[in-house]
């Protein structure tokens, strides 16, 4: 019987991977898990084609990084610009706030992006292992999201910020690992 | 920060580790499945776990949404990572299984983290002149009103 903690590994994905799944849950019901618990339990790709599973491996990786770095962004300006949900349900209603946020042009090209990134690792979990998949492109998500925040959002990365998203990186990776 | 934040990124946390859990252990018991045969994707659907698991996530979605209208991105993010911790201290004290040191390096390093960014500001508070545009006007005013914090 396999451990709880070996399925865990499994789950410990990019951490807009929940948001992904959420989006993807609704665009194509189910098809990824489904995938996603078929193709772990093959051994990633034979040794004649090393080279080209690797470069795949790792196009994949960076695309999910990429794609869920830009949903996480879209995401984040699409709520600012919404505004404080708690304050803003208070004055016009829930079903109001919802409305807003559907409609925001941001909100849906961040689904989109977050989407895109559900089906990169799709893709990159049937090229290569979980065992890299998961923590390279959990930790570097976190960094290109301290990077992007800082460039995209005009967020005050400071030292502190800085630090927590490398220990964070940092810890992900050996829980993942 | 008050405490209905601090439930919202709670709820963040939980939502998404327990919809993770839930879906990926309901996904196993129905096995592959895909678009081309339709009535599978209704079976899985229907199991509890599968079922649970998608309303988890959208849980997780709103909640997730709603911490981003009032905090950064750089304080959301590392302030949620505490739910890979939560699921390797369920699988140590209630499923009785082995950490190995390297991943409670893992968890020390992620707390830590989160640590880090608790003591700091949620939201990064931009002069009305530079970025006012990226700012509804609605958010600056709470976040500056005084009863808007505790």
């Amino acid at each position: 019987m396999r451990s709880f903690l070996s399925r865990l590994r499994r789950f410990i994905i990019p951490r807009s991977f929940p948001t992904a799944c959420a989006v993807g849950c609704i665009l194509s019901p189910l098809r990824g898990y489904g995938a996603v618990s078929n193709v772990s339990q093959h051994s990633p790709g034979s040794s004649s084609s090393l080279h080209a599973s690797v470069l795949y491996t790792w196009s994949a990786i960076l695309a999910i990084v990429f794609a869920s770095v830009v949903g996480d962004v879209l995401l984040a300006r699409a709520m600012k610009q919404v505004g404080d949900v708690g304050a803003l349900r208070r004055r016009v209603g829930l079903v109001a706030v919802i409305g807003r946020t559907l409609s925001n042009p941001n909100f849906l090209l961040g689904v989109m992006a977050m989407a895109v990134a559900f089906f990169s690792l799709l893709f990159a979990l049937s090229w290569g292992d979980v065992s890299l998949v998961a923590p390279a492109a959990a930790s570097l998500t976190f960094i290109g999201n301290a990077v992007a925040a800082k460039i995209f959002l005009h967020e005050r990365v400071d030292r502190r910020r800085w630090i927590a998203a490398s220990l964070v990186a940092a810890g992900v990776a050996l829980l993942a690992g | 920060m008050n405490f209905r934040k601090y439930l919202v990124l709670a709820g963040v946390t939980v939502f998404a580790a327990a919809g993770d859990s839930m879906l990926s252990h309901g996904m196993k018991q129905t096995g592959n499945i895909s678009l081309n045969h339709l009535p599978s994707v209704i079976f899985a659907i229907l199991n509890p776990w599968v079922a649970g698991g998608i309303l988890l996530l959208l849980a997780f979605f709103a909640t997730y949404m709603t911490a981003l209208s009032w905090a950064d991105l750089t304080y959301v993010l590392p302030a949620t990572s505490l739910g890979y911790v939560l699921l390797a201290l369920v699988a140590r004290f209630l499923l009785h299984e082995h950490v190995s040191p390297l991943r409670w390096l893992g968890i020390a390093l992620i707390t830590g983290g989160v640590g880090f960014i608790a003591g700091g500001p949620e939201l990064t508070k931009h002069e009305p002149h530079e970025h006012g545009a990226v700012q509804a006007p609605e958010s600056v005013g709470a976040a500056l009103s005084p009863g808007a914090e505790p």
